[in-house]
């Protein structure tokens, strides 16, 4: 009997094994009471609309509800059969999920049976905080429709005028103001929900309510009525109209107009300057790219110039000169042009941060080699102050000193860990790590290459990034220098609120074409008294390393692990890593970014033996602070003008602000 | 499965695939619970489960307007909508949390229902569970969730000899673990190793 034949006759016998037919007999997984009810409600309506029951379509819902007395009657039935068991199944539901509608109509019926004020105020109160954690839970998913927030909205303000209504029937004073004080503090909660969503949400609505200063900026006096500047409210549609002296020489070149609401200020000016130039003699054309109204305040933003010859031959080696004509304030303060060298392309990369609110001009003019040739201006620049997380107080530490040596040294302290950067040790990222109040410190962690007798290496920082409630965060620039080009690394180290972790984000740079040895392959230098793991997806075995010890990177092993000594901390720095890997064990990781090349690395104590826990934790501190950090573009108000027909002794003219953030907390 | 419950499960399915969403409704009535058993073995927690099971009952919902009849049961095209879904599922996981830890995918907080589960994957179950997914798969399509080799090669896309090679090293890893003697009553004995 052959092989095949044989596996052939076992197969048939398998039939009969008694070990299948103990297999039949295994228990079934049974759904819960609940779920059970949920498929059977689900699968006994008119399941599309039922799916359909979200905020997309709310109106359907209703509209589905009432239609239908056959449904009607069979959410009664039901809800009265299995009411438990969909509360259950319910209660946890949000919009977009096919029970949210049940969920209402439970509601509803909840509510109808509520016979005093002061049941139908709490009534009203708790499903207030019902669509506020529905809304916290939207927030937290990737993605947040407008249309679901809106209909949140409708709904927490409709139960909270309600509440107020009925709050002012009730009859016992303490009872009134106990109420009261509950459906205040709704509304603390909600400010915090919203925070986290407006700030990463930008979106452009009217600014209607919004206070408009105009001037002239020119000095002189264009305003209607011979004034200096002219306050103005804009009204539902975000529009406001100011009067103008008729006959004014180019009267609205100069004006500029400073939008105020809320804690958030935009200065622009209200007509920008040609973004294309050509200099005195036509032989040169000057650009810039991008062409923004308004930037944000203390916000590094990159801008090219681009330099060409009308005739299309090349240009030649020329300097390009800036200058910041008021004051000064997008170059720093500084008070003398800034000579830029174009590439072959004609363009040069120009990093200007504002650091006020007020409109900025620059000028440039361009250098032949001797001859000045003057150009003009080429942006007119107003900023924007927005705060980066209002109202609350810093909870990471951050103190700053100098090394004996002169170079600056950084201690941050959540309470938990502290950590400390210090510029003086080449190639060192973080110094030490150490839980507060004593107990074992790792580190240094350094991130080298070496660069040879003909490369210098360079440190500088650690410098403040950004500081918020939540996190703390300072930038470490390691830059590899040799003949044909440099390496630039930024690692971003982030302290985060009441974690004993920090985040470090690698980002490289290369300018020119350095040798590829000066990328891969990499070294890490690793902490005293560590053992170590090394290779590709499952960790294999334990070395213990004595001393320090430089651990090569490669493609085959992708990242290292260490942990040191009993102080469970650990270390993940990979250079490639695969996408799938696993951690197990004490020990931290990396995420890596091939688009980007970007490694965000996770270096911490962990509680309970457990990586993914801490990984998890980190991805979630840091998924949070990227969100209440407010990203900088679009935080703003944009301005935009309409000159109407001028008619007897002045002209007029209508100012549109429409709002970039928060759109969210409009609805609310 | 019964044939009269098979033909009645396929008079609906024509129903359902022109429309009429009632007998579509009324399958997944038959079927869910069977797909809730199979998904709450793959991915081994009730929440997961109780979203897939609903998952595979919208897909199976937009899907069933093009359903043919091509000599499969209708259940075992609504498995392998569950298998994919579960396929999905741990695609879309982060890389940490990989299937083969229960524990992991517990939420800690419930206790209660990792003593629930773990008491109803115990013994039989945890040992089919510990096979190679593939086979831990085939023995539960095809003697749990009672669908033929066929119908199985076509929930997981395999050939049919695949399956019976599969089914076959399956049976004989479980012997093996178990020290079973043929024709021997199973008892308690200690799992080997």
């Amino acid at each position: 009997m052959n092989g095949e034949e044989d596996l052939k006759k076992t197969i048939k016998d398998i039939r009969d094994d008694p070990l299948v037919a103990e297999i039949n007999h295994i228990e079934r997984l049974k759904p819960r009471l609940a779920f059970r009810c949920k498929m059977s409600l689900v699968s006994r309506f008119d399941v599309k609309q039922f799916m359909e029951g979200s905020p997309t379509g709310p109106h359907k819902v209703r509209f589905m509800v009432a239609r239908s007395a056959f449904v009607a009657a069979t959410i009664i039935a039901l809800a009265v059969v299995i009411f438990a068991g969909l509360t259950v199944a319910a209660q946890d539901s949000r919009p977009g999920d096919p029970l949210y509608a049940f969920k209402r109509a439970k509601e509803a019926l909840e509510m109808a049976f509520a016979s005093n004020p002061s049941s139908k105020a709490a009534k009203n109160i708790a499903l207030a905080e019902r669509r506020l954690a529905e809304l916290e839970k939207v927030v937290k998913s990737d993605s947040v429709s407008s249309n679901t927030v809106k209909y949140l909205a409708d709904q927490f303000k409709q139960n909270k005028r309600a509440a107020i209504e009925t709050i002012a029937a009730v009859s016992g004073k303490q009872e009134a103001a106990d109420l009261y004080t509950h459906l205040s503090s709704l509304d603390s909660e909600k400010d915090t929900i919203l925070s986290r969503l407006s700030l990463g949400s930008a979106a452009s609505v009217p600014a209607s309510g919004a206070m408009l200063t105009v001037r002239d900026s020119s000095g002189s006096s264009s305003l209607d009525g011979n004034q200096r500047a002219a306050v103005l409210a804009t009204d539902d549609s975000g529009q406001s109209t100011i009067k103008l002296q008729s006959g004014a020489r180019d009267s609205t070149k100069d004006l500029e107009v400073e939008v105020q609401q809320g804690n958030r200020t935009t200065v622009a000016p209200l007509v920008g300057v040609p973004s294309v130039l050509k200099d005195q003699s036509g032989r040169f054309q000057v650009s810039i790219s991008p062409v923004p109204q308004a930037i944000s305040v203390n916000t590094p933003c990159e801008f090219t110039l681009n330099v060409t010859r009308t005739d299309g031959y090349p240009s030649g080696p020329l300097g390009v000169l800036v200058e910041d004509t008021v004051g000064g304030d997008l170059l720093n303060g500084g008070s003398v042009p800034v000579r830029l060298s174009p590439d072959s392309e004609g363009n040069c990369v120009l990093t200007l941060t504002k650091t006020s609110a007020s409109v900025s001009k620059l000028v440039v003019a361009l250098d032949t080699g001797g001859a000045r040739l003057p150009v003009g201006e080429i942006l007119r620049v107003g900023g924007t102050r927005a705060p980066r997380a209002p109202g609350v107080p810093v909870s990471v530490t951050a103190t700053a000193g100098t090394t004996p040596s002169g170079k600056s040294i950084v201690t941050l302290n959540n309470g938990l860990v502290t950590v400390v950067a210090s510029g003086d040790d080449a190639g060192c990222v973080v110094s030490s790590l150490s839980q507060s109040g004593g107990g074992q410190s790792v580190g240094p962690l350094s991130d080298t290459v070496d660069v040879g007798q003909s490369g210098t290496f360079e440190t500088k920082g650690p410098s403040l990034v950004s500081q918020s409630a939540l996190s703390s965060t300072y930038e470490i620039t390691h830059t590899l220098s040799v003949a044909e080009g440099s390496v630039k690394t930024v690692y971003d180290v982030q302290l985060f609120s009441g974690a004993k972790h920090v985040v470090i984000q690698r980002h490289y740079s290369v300018q020119g074409q350095p040798p590829a040895g000066l990328l891969t392959p990499r070294t890490l230098m690793l902490p005293r008294s560590s053992s170590v793991e090394a290779g590709t997806k499952v960790l294999p075995q334990q070395t213990p390393v004595t001393g320090r010890q430089i651990l090569p990177f490669n493609p085959v092993s992708p990242y290292a692990v260490l942990t040191s000594g009993g102080a469970r901390v650990a270390l993940m720095f990979p250079v490639v890593a695969p996408l799938d890997w696993v951690v197990k064990g004490n020990s931290a990781g990396v995420e890596f970014d091939p688009s980007t090349a970007n490694i965000t690395a996770v270096l911490g104590y962990c509680d309970n033996n457990s990586a993914s826990d801490l990984l998890t934790k980190a991805r979630n501190n840091l998924a949070t602070s990227l969100q209440t950090a407010g990203r900088p573009p679009a935080e703003g108000f944009s301005v935009s003008f309409t000159s109407l027909p001028s008619s007897g002794t002045s002209r007029e003219i209508v100012v549109t602000v429409r709002k970039q953030f928060e759109k969210w907390t409009d609805y609310f | 499965m019964h044939k009269s419950e098979t033909d009645h499960l396929n008079s609906l399915a024509r129903l359902a695939s022109s429309g009429d969403r009632n007998a579509y409704g009324k399958i997944f009535r038959i079927c869910y619970k069977d797909i809730y058993d199979y998904i709450a073995r793959r991915v081994g927690n009730r929440e997961d489960a109780e979203d897939l099971v609903m998952q595979v009952f919208t897909r199976g919902l937009v899907a069933v307007k093009d359903y043919e009849d091509r000599g499969y049961s209708l259940k075992a095209w609504l498995f392998r909508i569950a298998h994919n879904a579960v396929v999905d599922h741990f695609r879309s996981k982060s890389p940490l949390a990989e299937s083969d830890l229960i524990a992991e995918l517990i939420d800690p907080s419930d206790v209660e229902e990792e003593v629930i589960l773990s008491e109803e994957i115990k013994d039989l179950g945890e040992q089919i569970k510990s096979l190679s997914p593939a086979q831990s798969e085939v023995i539960t399509l095809r003697f749990i969730e009672d669908l033929s080799v066929a119908e199985t090669a076509m929930v997981l896309e395999k050939k049919e000899v695949t399956v019976r090679a599969l089914q076959f090293k399956a049976i004989k890893n479980l012997q093996r673990r178990r020290r079973i003697e043929p024709g021997r009553p199973l008892d308690n004995e200690e799992v080997a190793g």
